[in-house]
């Protein structure tokens, strides 16, 4: 009789460390799912903040660019794009050359010029998107169209829609 | 004894929370593109409008038109252009129509104005705002200045954020 | 009294077979949670070893995209210390690595330390095409050997006047090349300035034996650099001498340590080129349908070249567009329809037409 009591006793306490073990577990495994998934919000999150970054990269490319700008004795005008080269590009896009150089700067993206006063025309410059995507970030930035035969400046804006 | 080691994990793992919250979800996300999409677009947008060629004044830019409305603004501008407008009427309605066909468009809340006086009272070359933004607001702004007889004409174009 | 002390030997037993249970159940316990732990441990310390060098990789990307749009501009910036391994379309951290796209970049191959040097010049064929990005940091020593010959010492005196101040150089005549002192360089790049083919391979200075060394001779009459890079004791030529445009080509020679990554970097310039000829010739057929019978229209449009009589347009651009596209580039020819450019530039700007650039 005795006996058969501290075999119950002992077999409590085994029972009791192996609830312990089990709360703690189970403790551990929400501390891991909370954790990951907090991880995997800020994976995204991270994920955003590149693709925002690409987005600004691909602006200032775009703004910089030598074949676009407007120069004069190879001086370079600031926010002003001349209206010629961009003509000159949009009626080049499709060239192989061209499309492939443009491609490893610009990426998944399409670069479009409206000008806007005195209204005129739209020149795409650059067109590259996915077969299937989620997201599109556009950049409008208002610059500068310089047209060098009739020596006039236009108001233009310069818009960037970059593809995910 | 148990319950007070129970005590101290649980304490734990609410500090932990409390931790991750603070730190990993309230965490506000960069503004990376709109700070920079805002300073592009104040830079950019002055200079653009200032160089603009007029559509139909005499071939006269933006800049020339505004310096004369600022020097004759009691009679609304010496030049007059082939549609019959003065250069402050001519300037004040190009330059709301690029804000309209753009800012307004996008949804951009904006203050634009220039002139030559200090005091808000004395009348503007021009001024428009968008969506009930003021220049004292936090964003971001820029400021041209164009040589006048009448003194420092200052161009301010504020985009709030 | 026997079943008595037999039950109490039992219990005895038995008390101690469940505090060795005890015990063994804690040590496999408490090793599975140690072990647990362990792995998390490892996995994160790889974890965040990756997103540092991720990190420092994005960082480095914006100072690149930076430097890269501020031209004429040289920069001194602390990163943290590590090793960038640079090739012509990519950098690595460790295993991270990061595309350069369309930047024109010139770096030795392994940029060791805390800081890093960039410098950016434009490129201009006489248009401005791209920009060039040039990387080292202070622990690469270039040492400028010119020989007695005027042409010689002029370009040392002119590279080492345009280099940046803080770009670790020195001008060594070339008498006193095998004195050259070990300075604690991680590297030295040994710049000679002389005839091509060099009479014979340039030799490491006794001091330098144990330092990574490389060299580039310069040629300046025939526009043309040899690279050597140290194989063993000595340096051993890399390939055959390859042509140099313009002052920013050679600079780009002097940064790069590897032949191959050069040639790479200047193809993708030529292909910047390229495009931006095929831009301009097509800007200025455009242009030269406001100027029919006036003295500008000859310079925007004349025949098409022998090649393609049907394409019209500027000559030289057009010839331009012809070079680039072929394989290996004529740079000699390149220099000459430059050359006419800028003498077309100048008519322009006479007979008050738009200038081409």
């Amino acid at each position: 009789m005795k006996l058969a009591m501290q075999s119950r006793k002992s077999q409590l306490k085994m029972g009791e460390t192996v609830a312990i073990l089990f709360i703690f577990f189970i403790l551990l495994t929400i501390g891991a799912v909370f954790y990951f998934n907090i991880k995997r919000a800020s994976v995204t999150r991270e994920g955003s903040e590149q693709f925002e970054l690409k987005a600004v990269e691909i602006t200032q490319s775009i703004s910089f660019l030598p074949e676009a700008q407007c120069t004069e004795s190879n001086v370079v005008k600031a926010s002003c794009f001349d209206l010629y080269k961009l003509i000159a590009l949009a009626s080049l896009k499709n060239d192989p050359k061209i499309v492939r150089t443009y491609e490893r700067e610009f990426g998944q993206s399409a670069l479009t010029i409206r000008q806007v006063y005195p209204p005129g025309a739209n020149y795409t410059i650059y067109e590259n998107p996915p077969p299937q995507f989620n997201d599109a970030s556009t950049t409008n930035i208002p610059i500068s169209l310089y047209n060098a035969t009739a020596d006039r400046y236009y108001f233009g804006v310069l818009e960037v829609k970059v593809y995910r | 004894m148990e319950l007070m080691g129970l005590t101290i994990i649980v304490i734990l793992i609410i500090l932990g929370i409390l931790f991750a919250i603070k730190f990993v979800i309230l965490k506000k996300p960069p503004e990376t593109k709109a700070s920079f999409t805002r300073s592009q677009m104040t830079s950019n947008l002055g200079m653009a409008i200032l160089q603009s060629t007029s559509k139909n004044c005499k071939g006269t830019d933006v800049t020339e038109l505004m310096t004369d409305c600022a020097q004759w603004i009691e009679t609304g501008g010496l030049i007059s252009c082939e549609d019959g407008r003065n250069s402050c009427r001519y300037v004040n309605e190009t330059v709301a129509w690029i804000l309209n066909s753009t800012l307004v468009q996008w949804k951009v809340k904006y203050y634009v104005s220039a002139g030559t006086s200090k005091n808000p009272k004395d009348p503007k070359v021009f001024e428009f705002s968008n969506l009930k933004c003021k220049d004292n607001q936090p964003g971001n702004s820029e400021l041209f200045f164009l040589p006048t007889d009448r003194g420092v004409m200052t161009v301010k174009i504020f985009i709030c954020s | 009294m026997v079943n008595k002390h037999l039950r109490r030997r039992l219990r005895k037993k038995a008390q101690e077979t469940e505090q060795q249970f005890n015990w063994i159940f804690i040590l496999i316990i408490g090793a599975l949670i140690l072990a647990f732990f362990a792995y998390i441990v490892l996995k994160q310390k790889a974890a965040s070893e990756i997103k540092l060098a991720v990190t420092i990789a994005k960082q480095l990307n914006t100072i690149l995209t930076g430097a890269k749009l501020s031209s004429g501009t040289f920069q001194d910036i602390p990163i943290p210390e590590t090793t960038i391994r640079f090739a012509c379309n990519d950098y690595f951290i460790g295993d991270v690595g990061q595309r350069l796209g369309n930047r024109i970049l010139f770096a030795p191959n392994f940029v060791e330390g805390n800081r890093i040097f960039t410098w950016t010049l434009d490129w201009n064929v006489p248009f401005k095409v791209s920009s060039f990005l040039y990387v080292t940091t202070p622990f690469v020593r270039y040492v400028i050997v010119p020989s007695v010959a005027d042409e010689s010492q002029l370009l040392a005196k002119r590279l080492n006047s345009t280099l940046p101040a803080k770009i670790n150089r020195e001008l060594v005549a070339d008498v006193d090349l095998p004195n050259v002192a070990n300075l604690n360089d991680k590297r030295v790049r040994i710049v000679i300035i002389q005839g091509l083919p060099a009479v014979s391979a340039p030799s490491i200075p006794q001091a330098l034996a144990n330092v990574e060394a490389s060299a580039l001779v310069i040629d300046p009459a025939q526009r043309k650099v040899q690279f050597y890079e140290k194989l063993g004791a000595v340096l051993a030529p890399v390939g055959a001498p390859i042509d140099y445009l313009d002052d920013e080509s050679l600079f780009g020679a002097l940064f790069t340590e590897s032949r191959e990554e050069y040639e790479c970097s200047m193809n993708k310039a030529y292909d910047r080129l390229n495009s931006a000829s095929k831009i301009y010739a097509k800007k200025f057929v455009l242009i030269s349908n406001n100027y029919v019978g006036t003295a500008c229209e000859g310079f925007y449009k004349g025949p098409g070249l022998v090649e393609s009589p049907e394409q019209q347009g500027n000559q030289d651009l057009l010839s331009l567009v012809a070079l680039t596209t072929a394989t290996p580039v004529d740079v000699q020819k390149i220099s000459e329809s430059v050359q006419n450019l800028i003498n077309t530039n100048t008519k322009l700007q006479l007979n008050s037409c738009p200038l081409l650039f």
